[in-house]
Parts: structure tokens; sequence; C-alpha cells
């Protein structure tokens, strides 16, 4: 069962500044640049290709690097390849210095998707590198900024800094003749950076087995913004499935199954989530006070847990890595529902590297 | 069979055109020529496409794929005869023979599903009201948007040719390539050692004929996580049990610590030096669920992507030291040589789409040795197909 309007009312609610959206309009506008935080809400089974969404997020021209206007990242880093372009020209050819435009642009792109902005003047990749000099005495370091093109590189200044002090990558460089246009054009692309907020995306795959109205409220609360803030320090994309389950002892026939393509869609789960345990007002947990005083441990132990895991088992969960996570029992007793429940919160793989030593591995062969 | 990428039809002639009004036809034909400002040429565009397009409803007809040059909010219908008289027909990229596209090929004796399902379910599902095609390798493959072929096969058959070596539960979300030599995927830190190991190939070998400056050779004892991590890796792999056997697990343990003298003995001049001391993240430049260091994490991978190395050596030390050789064989009896013997054995996992009958929808893996499916089709087809983007390697030499 999936409802995006109750979702989404949910997470306007804890996240006013958020903008909210549904697989449609998520790719009808795919390059939106968001102020804040982007939440997108699909049902379960489009987690399936969600390695392909999150690409397309990631990838797209305009997402990288804002509208091609004044004053845009785009602005800023096209004026460094051109003022490039024409120092490169001289010895490689227009022709050659096209293409090399071209191919760094793109690179760009993936370097902001893989690596933020930063990586655009900082990093493995980036477009400048600092390179160490041979001469180096035994109170300074000698260094030069180069901006590499094919196997040759432009060398834009040196600079030497003491041992123990501390500089910026654009800070005390004297500029080689022909050189101050693409230093300026650099020094105003790093402002750029710094001054641009990347927004970050997280994707929510739901399922629930009935209604969200009938799921305690402190509970989908807590789940939903235990999803935001426990992901606040990862990647530029975060791909999260979100599962209701509720307890069915009778074997009801109103609450709804995982079908192939659900289940399937599970597998991009990774271990290590987050089962939330929301036992209902008539669970032994809450009428036997012996249990009441010892929670949360006496869950741990209780009918409700054994009648919990026959669920999953139905639902085809029981042995998948999405439950082998941590658990967590929901502890309000102001707003008990009549049905017990529980949530499986997991991250799922989406296929970005971020924090990996290779990027982009899968088109490099040898 | 050829499908447009950047159509939301497949459009490649406009021989059979509707009879039009001719009087109204001619008076807004007309229009259209006596603009004289591009906002009068839209406007009298708009109009003669309003004129010519059908009102009717039939699943021939597709979306306009330039709605933003009419200032549609809504993308109209039209059909071929609505784009023969489009005021912008030359600018538009609909129709035109050369426009990019994919050439879809079988390998195998298969089904081929039809274009239609293939353009309007596998490739281009209408998951939006978009009108323009993203092309689904987008982000995958650097050539995503362009011409080129794409190959339909059979999950049975891709299996044939690419085999799986891997540990049976092992992670592949990380992985990046698959190696035909060993028939098993290959993790980022694989593929600089591998790259490292083809530029000094010889020199390792050369390395470990030299076998007999390492016996006698004493050891420090590896850490405690390293050896945690090497146990981890030969229980899985059957190298010991995972009762204990301490006898073998020092066997295997001696023959690390040669291995690693070779990866740093003179002759190859510290090229391992900055792996052997890399920090690696278990299950994301490893395949490994626990890491020790680098030098152990680098030498249990050698021996399962090169063991025919691995065994050659223990051939030759056994000549002196027969006890340790007779246990390491034993220890690895389950490994086997790869048989590849062309130039590059490293290639990537290819990105694909599969289309699968519902029946068999529960046995597809996502998450595969040398492929990763970034998308599932349901289709009633009689076994289930993997459409591949092959990332620019030629599919006819590798297959």
């Amino acid at each position: 069962m999936f409802e995006f309007d109750e979702y989404a009312e949910i997470f306007q609610e804890l996240f006013p500044s958020s903008s909210i959206f549904d697989s449609a309009s998520v790719i009808d506008n795919g390059n939106i640049i968001s102020d804040s935080r982007s939440i997108v809400i699909s049902p379960l089974n489009e987690l399936i290709f969600a390695p392909k969404t999150a690409k397309q997020y990631l990838h797209s021209a305009n997402r990288s690097l804002g509208n091609n206007e004044n004053f845009s990242l785009d602005f800023f880093v096209r004026h460094v390849l051109d003022e490039a372009m024409k120092i490169i020209s001289r010895d490689i050819g227009g022709k050659g210095a096209k293409e090399w435009r071209i191919d760094t642009f793109n690179l760009v792109k993936n370097i902001i998707a893989v690596d933020d902005l930063f990586g655009i003047l900082d990093g493995e990749y980036s477009l400048i590198k600092i390179e160490k000099l041979a001469d180096d005495s035994a109170f300074e370091i000698s260094e030069s900024l180069e901006l590499p093109y094919g196997k040759k590189r432009l060398v834009i200044g040196q600079r030497k800094t003491r041992y123990g002090e501390s500089c910026d990558n654009l800070e005390n460089w004297q500029i080689n003749k022909d050189m101050e246009e693409i230093f300026g054009s650099l020094v105003k692309l790093n402002d750029r950076i710094f001054q641009s907020s990347n927004p970050k995306r997280f994707h929510f795959f739901v399922w629930s087995d009935q209604p969200i109205s009938r799921f305690q409220k402190s509970l989908v609360k807590q789940v939903f913004r235990d999803s935001i803030y426990s992901n606040q320090n990862t990647g530029n994309y975060v791909a999260k499935a979100l599962i209701f389950i509720s307890k069915d002892d009778k074997h009801s026939t109103n609450l709804e199954t995982l079908n192939s393509m659900e289940r399937l869609a599970i597998s991009r789960g990774k271990k290590a989530g987050r089962i939330y345990l929301s036992p209902g007002k008539h669970e032994d947990v809450f009428t036997d006070d012996n249990l009441r005083y010892n929670r949360p441990n006496s869950v741990f132990d209780s009918a409700y847990i054994e009648q919990m895991v026959s669920r999953t088992k139905l639902l085809g969960l029981f042995d998948s890595k999405v439950m082998q996570s941590e658990r967590v029992v929901i502890e309000s007793t102001n707003d008990l529902v009549e049905n017990s429940a529980m949530v499986i919160s997991v991250g799922c793989w989406i296929g970005t590297w971020a924090k990996s030593l290779e990027i982009d591995g899968e088109q490099v062969i040898i | 069979m050829k499908i447009q990428i950047s159509e939301s039809t497949d459009v490649e002639s406009f021989d059979n055109v509707r009879v039009i009004d001719e009087s109204g036809l001619n008076r807004l034909l007309l229009n259209l020529l006596s603009a004289d400002s591009d906002e009068d040429y839209k406007l009298s565009s708009i109009e003669l496409r309003e004129f010519v397009r059908p009102k009717d409803e039939n699943e021939d007809y597709y979306k306009c794929i330039n709605p933003d040059w009419f200032d549609d909010k809504v993308p109209p219908e039209v059909d071929n005869t609505t784009c023969s008289f489009c005021g912008y027909r030359t600018k538009c990229l609909i129709g035109v023979e050369d426009n990019d596209h994919f050439e879809i090929i079988k390998i195998g004796d298969i089904q081929i599903p039809s274009s239609k399902i293939l353009q309007q379910k596998v490739l281009f599902p209408k998951k939006s009201t978009s009108s323009i095609n993203m092309d689904p390798f987008f982000g995958f493959s650097s050539r995503a948007g362009k011409t080129r072929n794409l190959f339909l096969i059979s999950q049975e058959n891709f299996d044939g040719f690419f085999p799986n070596n891997n540990l049976r539960n092992v992670n592949y979300n990380a992985s990046i390539g698959y190696d035909r030599y060993s028939n098993s995927s290959i993790w980022p830190i694989d593929l600089r050692f591998l790259q490292i190991y083809e530029q000094m190939k010889n020199d390792i070998k050369t390395e470990l004929t030299n076998y007999v400056k390492y016996v006698g050779v004493v050891h420090s004892d590896f850490t405690h996580q390293d050896k945690k991590a090497l146990r981890n890796i030969a229980v899985q792999k059957g190298w010991i049990d995972d009762k204990g056997a301490t006898t073998r697990f020092d066997d295997l343990q001696l023959l690390c610590h040669r291995l690693i003298s070779v990866l740093q003995s003179d002759r190859i001049h510290g090229k391992f030096d900055s792996l052997l001391n890399l920090h690696m993240t278990p299950d994301l430049d490893i395949p490994l669920s626990i890491s020790g260091s680098g030098f152990i994490n680098l030498v249990t991978r050698w021996i399962e992507l090169r063991f025919s190395d691995i065994l050659e050596y223990i051939e030759q030390f056994g000549k002196i030291e027969p006890e340790h050789a007779t246990a390491l064989k034993e220890s690895f009896h389950n490994e086997s040589i790869g048989n590849y013997s062309g130039k590059i054995s490293v290639i990537p996992r290819f990105p694909a789409i599969a289309i699968a009958p519902s029946s068999k929808i529960k046995n597809i893996n996502l998450e595969q040795a040398a492929c990763r499916i970034i998308d599932v089709v349901e289709h009633e087809c009689s076994e289930v197909l993997l459409l591949i983007d092959p990332l620019g390697i030629d599919m006819y030499g590798v297959m």
C-alpha cells in the first residue's frame, strides 16, 4: 500500500522547509535544485530502478552546475575553461582545445556527482593540481599550481610555504606571465563554490500493509525523523526503504502482502538498518505490570515479538539481510493504538561511489 | 532492430499522410510564409499544427517532442501528418534517419520482444508525463544518448559466458568489474592490484622462482586483526575448516608472509607499497566483510585472482619443504586455475535491464558477478532476458 499524500503531509509537518516530490514530478523536474533538502517519496517497487533514478539526478547537467546564467556555478566553470582554452589552443590547436573543454566540462559534472562541489578544485580528480617541487629546502615547501590537459600541464604559478604555516589552495601564488586571467577565474570559481549550497536528496521507498493512519503516530514520526537525521553526513543522495508491518495473529485478509517486485526491491537494502518495535495497547507488555515496568527489555521476550517474527516469515522477509538491524523500541504510551506493528528502515545501495577509493568504476578497464 | 533514442515514438517515414482540407491548409501555410518575426512565425505554426493535428484518439499518435517551441504546457498528441506539415519540421529531430538510436542485437537463440515492447516498456517506460526520452543507461555509460549497440541475451546464456567463482554470500554492490581469468568480480583495490600486477608480471614470476631465499626466513607474527581477517576468508573459501585447524592455518600464514615478501622485494621496486599501506573499507574497496591490513588483504586477493602463481610457487618450494606444500595443496583443493588467455582479462560490470515473466522475477539477482541490473520489466516471455549496455566493449570479442 502506498499513499503519497499521507506521507507527504507527515514529512511536510516535520520538515516544513523541505521540498517534497512524488516519483513522476521528480522525473519531470529532475533538474530542479531545491534551496534546502529535497525529499522524494515513491512506492517500494520503484526501488528496483533506484540506481537509475539516482544516476539521472546526480549526473544531470543542471543539477550539477545550475542554470547557464551569469553568476551561477556553471558560469564560473565555463569561465575557467574558456580562459584555459585560449592558452591551450596555442599548443594543441583550436579543435583539440575545444574537445578538451567539452571533456573537462563533463568531468566537472562527474566530480560534482561523486565528490560534491569541493571536488572541482580540491581532490584526486580536481581541475587543478598542486605539485611539490624538488627544490624543497629544510625550511619551506615549494609548490607549483598546474592545470592538466591531456598529458601536459599549464603551469599557472609557484609558491613557497614555511613548514608549519598553512594556506588555502589558491593563496600566496606567484602567478606566471599570461596566467593572470585564468588564475583570476579560478579564484572566482573557488569563491562561488564556498558560497554554494549543494542540496541533499532523500529518496524514500515506502510500503505499508494497511493505511498509515492506523500505525502509532509517534512511531511514524520517529521513523521519518530518524530517516533524515541519521543520514545527514552521508552522500548527496540517500535512498531508504521504509516498510510498515502490522501484527497479524488472526491472519486477516485485509492486510496487504508483498508482491514479487516488492520483494525483489528489498534486496537492494543493506544490512544494519533499524527495526522499530511498536506493541499495541492490548499487548502483555502493557497489560502485565511486571512486563510493563521492565520495558523495553521485556518487549524482546514478549508474545508480540514472536508474532511479528512469524509475520515477517509470511512476508518472505525473515531471512533477508534487512532483518540484520539494530532494534529500537518505541517508548511512547500516550498515543498507543489497537494494532501492534513494526517498521524496517534500511539504507539502500544506489551505486554511487562517494566513499570508495574508485570513481565511476563501472567504466574502468585495463 | 533499431530504436530511436530521442523521440517519443518511432517515426521512420512520412509517406502515409492523411488528407487535409486544402483550402484551410493553403491559408495557414501562406500565413507561415509571410510571417515577419519569430513570434509571428510561432503563432502561425501553432495555428497550423492545431488545424492539422488529429482530434480523435489512436494508439499510433504520440506526443510532440518539442512542446516548448509552441508554448505548450501539455504536449498535444500528433501524428505523422502533423509532423510533415509542422512549421519547425526542419529543426525537429523526429523521423530523421541518422538520429541517435539503439541497435538491439540478440545473442543466442532467444525470442526478442517486439520493438514496441522494447521501446515503451523496457527502454522508455512512461513513468512520467515527460515527452523527452532519457537514455536508460544515462549515468552508467559515457555513451548515453548516442547511437550504440545494446545486446539482448538470456540470463542462462549470460551466466555461461561469465561464470561466477565468487563466494556465495559476497556483497556485489561496490564491485566494479569482472575478471575473466578468475571468473570473479573485482573491487577497486583488485583493479589497482591487477594494473600493477600486469606491469610487473615477469618480475613477480621471477621473484616467485627465488623461493629458496624465503625458506628459513623468520617472520614476525601477524597482528590479531590480520589473523582474524585471514581466518575469516580462509574459512569462507574452505581453505581451513571452521574448527580451528591450527597447523593448516599456520601453513597459510607462512604462505602469506612469503607472498608479502615477494610484493615488497627489491625486484618489484616498491610498486605495491602505496597499496599495501592503504586503509581499505570492507565490502566497498575489497569484497571482504572483515578487513585486515593492506598486506593481508592484498595477498588474499592475489591468491583468489591469480591462483596459478600461488600453485606454481607451492610446487616449487615443495621440493624442499614438502610437508608445508602438501598441507597447502590440500587447503586449496577447491581452487581452480583460469584458462583465459586473451589480452584484457578485466571488463566492467555491465549495466543491464532485466525482462522477466512474472513467475521468474523472484529468481532475479539485482547485483550479479558480471552485471548490475538497473531495472526490471515484467513481460510474459519464456525466460529472463538481459538487455545490456556493453559500455564500449566489443561484445562480439568478449562472447
